[in-house]
Parts: structure tokens; sequence; C-alpha cells
């Protein structure tokens, strides 16, 4: 059984790794709405093979669980099921600054081909935050049923990252879901994720001013645009983590609670 | 007959038990009626510094016996917490009546700004109906102070008005503008308005305002006026406003009241809308959650069914189903179209 799991003939052997994750060379977030087959996409990637616990300080529930792709070891932590980023809730707060301090890796976003358009919303927030993304589109045979076609092709052009059709109960779809987490995490592919333009003079011309400053503050920052707009709008913690010197940590000691 | 001693034991044990109960320092009957009162006068000193505080836009000072007859407090205890007040140095009274100091002015603002942030919390944060937001902060305000006064406020996103368009003063006493607006009474039959400011003292006239429909923020059309009072409508409602009622709202003139909104709740099952906005009633988390779930100006909303008991409704927004219940669908405003496109 393990010669074809090891062989790289067997498509990029999946090794399923249970949750001793310490050492991964890639962390992976997992996002998305609430009932988008999250869970699904979860346990077809790690096996039931996890760990589950709550985020530090918090009551909100986690798991963690780990895999191995081409020789790579990979931990999946999935995050809180949200409709948005923007932190009104607890979930989202923790969701979001998963994203922006534990600076995992690559994101992927699983979303409802039956339900895109709404979906679609968490995606390009996580777009702004963070770059190496992937789409998985999951669902496919709910979306098939409904008479509902997703062009995956197109909309990876749209949104500038890959996009995966899957069926996670079924299977379907999941071998392609690994290849694109892992060409993205080396680097094999590259993201371009479209993002929010500002029209209004008044926004844009504040951004303009605080870019620079925070370029020199934090040189590099993939997302400097998406934290200016954050500071224009007042967004308190994200206020409170650039003077504090926080956003340019990497938090790679973003443990889960076990 | 001899005392039995264990009898006597007993009665003594009880005793000492009793006046323990009394007298103990800290947990003591006594010492906790002493600190109860204390903080009534406390509060009552507070509240004369609000008072005056209020009053600080005429300029003059305030008789004595006017004081006096302004606050909640019997005549004894009125004018104990005014006197307290002058030897902390917070007030300065001579012939012509009672004035706040500098000093007095700055922990009135204060003693405001705690009051006003704590009912944006209430709004924003909270599921508290808004005719209770007032006399939460009554209370409130009087326990929060310093750091927390200012944190509440940062993380709120710095404020400057509360919920019912009261300017919110800065930290340290900084003197606190008006509220902005002219008086319903100056309106104009025909011509569209904002509310600005909603007057919340006293709570019953403002309940009343409430629930008549009147919130900050609401813009309307003036319809009728006469002696009795107004008539506005706004989003397909028609409110009437008593007289005695009107001293309580300031308006400002506005233009872009859209023609033919009305409320999501108040759309049939079976038909289509458009989406319009958010009203000012939606705020912060809910608010979030609206548009999140996809209702977002010209988004188009199906009325799908509604529950045996009219209450939660099924609307079909950005091609998934949602359930509001009447008063959250009550918050979103549209504008009718016909099922196949186009306006109505």
């Amino acid at each position: 059984m393990s010669g074809c799991d090891g062989c790289s003939a067997h498509g990029g052997g999946l090794q399923r790794l249970g949750f001793k994750t310490t050492n991964a060379d890639y962390v992976v977030a997992l996002a998305g709405n609430p009932n988008t087959g999250k869970s699904t996409v979860f346990n077809a990637l790690t096996g039931l093979r996890q760990h589950t616990g709550n985020w530090p300080g918090k009551t909100v529930m986690s798991a963690e669980g780990g895999y191995s792709y081409n020789n790579k070891r990979y931990r999946l932590v999935d995050l809180p099921g949200t409709y948005s980023l923007l932190a009104a809730s607890t979930d989202e707060e923790v969701a979001r600054d998963y994203l922006l301090f534990g600076r995992p890796h690559v994101a992927v976003v699983v979303t409802d081909a039956t339900r895109l358009e709404r979906n679609l919303n968490l995606v390009l927030q996580v777009l702004e935050i963070h770059e190496r993304t992937v789409v998985c589109v999951n669902l496919m045979d709910e979306a098939k049923r409904k008479g509902i076609e997703v062009d995956d092709r197109r909309l990876a052009r749209d949104l500038g990252v890959p996009v995966v059709p899957t069926t996670a109960r079924r299977n379907e779809g999941i071998r392609d879901l690994l290849r694109a987490i892992h060409e993205v995490a080396t680097g094999e592919t590259v993201c371009r994720p479209r993002r929010v333009e500002f029209t209004a003079p008044e926004v844009t011309s504040a951004l303009e001013t605080l870019l620079p400053k925070i370029d020199a503050l934090y040189p590099g920052l993939p997302n400097a645009r998406w934290v200016a707009a954050r500071l224009v709008e007042g967004d308190p913690s994200i206020v409170q983590a650039v003077e504090s010197g926080r956003l340019g940590e990497v938090r790679e000691e973003y443990e889960v609670a076990r | 007959m001899e005392p039995n001693p264990i009898l006597a034991l007993v009665v003594a044990a009880v005793l000492v038990m009793v006046g323990v109960l009394l007298v103990h320092p800290r947990r003591g009957a006594l010492a906790r009626i002493r600190r109860l009162r204390l903080r009534e006068e406390h509060i009552a000193a507070e509240d004369v510094l609000k008072i005056l505080f209020a009053r600080t836009e005429t300029g003059e000072p305030t008789s004595l016996p006017d004081l006096i007859a302004l606050q909640r407090e019997d005549g004894v205890r009125g004018s104990r917490a005014i006197e307290r007040l002058r030897r902390d140095g917070l007030v300065h009274i001579d012939q012509e009546g009672v004035e706040l100091t500098r000093r007095g002015s700055a922990v009135a603002s204060d003693l405001v700004r705690a009051h006003r942030l704590w009912e944006l919390h209430l709004a924003e944060e909270t599921g508290y109906d808004q005719r209770e937001w007032h006399g939460r902060a009554d209370r409130m305000e009087h326990r929060l102070e310093g750091e927390s006064i200012e944190q509440l406020s940062r993380r709120l996103g710095s404020p400057v008005l509360d919920p019912d368009g009261d300017p919110i003063p800065g930290a340290g006493g900084t003197p606190v503008p008006s509220a902005e607006g002219r008086p319903i009474e100056s309106v104009e039959v025909g011509s569209t308005y904002r509310i600005t400011h909603l007057e919340d003292e006293p709570q019953d006239l403002y309940a009343d305002l409430v629930d008549r429909g009147l919130y900050f923020g609401m813009r309307f059309r003036l319809l009728q006026r006469d002696g009795g009072g107004f008539e506005l409508e706004n989003d397909g409602r028609r409110i009437e406003i008593p007289r005695v009622l009107a001293a309580g709202i300031l308006v400002e003139p506005c233009e872009d009241l859209e023609e033919g909104a009305v409320r999501l709740a108040d759309v049939a099952v079976g038909a289509r809308a458009q989406v319009l906005g958010i009203t000012t009633q939606g705020r912060g988390a809910e608010r979030q959650r609206f548009l999140d779930l996809g209702f977002v100006p010209g988004a188009t909303v199906d009325v799908e069914f509604r529950s045996a008991g009219n209450d939660p409704t099924a609307y079909r927004v950005k091609s998934s189903l949602v359930a509001l219940r009447r008063e959250q669908a009550a918050k979103i405003r549209v504008r009718p179209v016909a099922a196949t496109g186009g306006a109505v």
C-alpha cells in the first residue's frame, strides 16, 4: 500500500499524517462561508485524524491536521466559517487575525458552487489580505443538479488566482486542489489577485498619503493597501497593530491551543 | 431555676453573630448602608453637575432654588449635594446663583462623554431596545472613568455623535458643540428633511417618538402641518407628530430622498425589490451582517415566503435564501421592481 502512495506516478502521493504536524514545510489555512462543505474538504485532505480544540483565548472551535504531498509536509488549519473578515464577531476576528498575523503560506477559500455570488464577498476580502490564495469551488454535484455551470477558467482569470472545482464528498477534484496548493506554495504558480479599486478622490488621496509611510515602517508588506484602507476606516485593532509593531511580526507560533 | 449553660452559650453566640453582621467594617450591614448612602450622594452630586452643564449654553448662572427644584433628590439631599460640590471646588455659588467652575465643567463634560459613549455602545454592540439606552447610560455613567472611557471611545472608532445625534464631548472637558439642525417648526410643506437630533429626555416622550417610527438620520417629506402637529411621509409610511413631541426633533433640509422607497418588511410575498440601503437604525455588527449577506445597494431581493406566524420571512438575495425577522427587514430600504426587471 505504501509503495503506491509514495510513488510520484500515483499523482503525487498524498499521505495523511494525522495531527502531529510540527516541522511542516508549508502551512495552509482553510477559509470559507459556513455550509460550503469546508469540513468535508478538510477531511478529504487530512483523513479523520485531526486535532480539534479552541483558538487561544477564545471560545471558537478550531481544527488542525496535516498531510504530505510530493515529499512536502503540509499543516492544514481550519478557520471558522465566516461571511466576511470585517471582524464584526469573534469568528471573523479569529479568521482575519490568523490570515494577517499567522501568515500561512497558502490560503484556500472554499466556496459553494450554488451560491457563488455571495461567497465571492469573502473571497475578495481574503484576496485583499493574502496574495497566495486558491479558490475551491465545492458542491459541484449540487450545482450540476440545479443546472448551474461554473466557468472556473474564466473565474481564475478574473480573480487572478487558481480556481479548482471539487465535489469533496465524492473526492472529486481533490487531486487538482492538492496540486494547485502545492504550486502556489512553491511559487510555481504566481498569484496576481484582483484587488478592489477605490474611486472616491478623498479615499484615494488618503491612501496615497498613508502607503509610503506604511512601506517605510513595514517594508515589503504584501497587503499594505488593505492596511492603509483599514487605518482610514479607523479599525481599532489594525491601528493598534500598526502602532505596536505587531503588524510586522510573522507569528509562527500562532498555535492552536491543545 | 439555673440558666442552662448550653442555652446561654447559644444565645451569646447568636448575639455575637448578629453584632458582627452589623458592625463588620466591610461586610457589615451598617457599613453597607453607609457606602450606599455615600454612593447616592456621589450620584446626586454628579447629576447636579450634569444639569448645570446642560444649562451653560445660556451663559447665566442658575439660581439656587431653581437648581434644587430641577434635580431629582428631595430638597435636603439636593442642597447637601450642591454644598458638597462647592466644597470640592466644582461649583461656585454667589447671590446670582450656582455656576460650574472650570474644574466642575471638566468633570461634567466627562460625565456626559461617558453617558453618550455608553449609549453608542448599547446601540452598536448590544441588542438592547432603543428606549432603554438613556436609562442604562444614566446608571452606567457614574461607573465609567478615565482609561475605560478612552478605551470605549477607541473601540467605537472615536465617534463624535451619540445614536440620537447628540455631540459627544472630547476627552478632558473640551467644549462640546450643540446638536446640528433647526427645530422641526421651521419646515415647509412638500420639502424633504433629515432628522439630525432626537431629544432623549424626558424618557416617556422619547419612547413615544421611537414608537412612531422616528430615528436619527431618518429622511422624510413633510405632508401637512397645522395647529395640532405635523404629518410626515417616510418610505411609504405616514407618521403623525403631535406638537408636544415636536420640540424634541431637529432637522436639516436634504436633497437625496429617493422616490418610491419602502421598507423590505412591507414588500409582499412573491414581489421583487431592489435594495437602496440600510437605515441608520441598522448599526454595528447587525449592519455589517446585512451587507455581508448581500443586502447592498443595487442588489435584487425576491420575497419568497413567509412563515406561519407572519415572521420570519425568507428572502432570496445574491442567489441564496436568507431568513429575516420583520424588525430586521424593516431596516432595509428598497424600491419595488417588476418581477421581469425594470421599475414598477
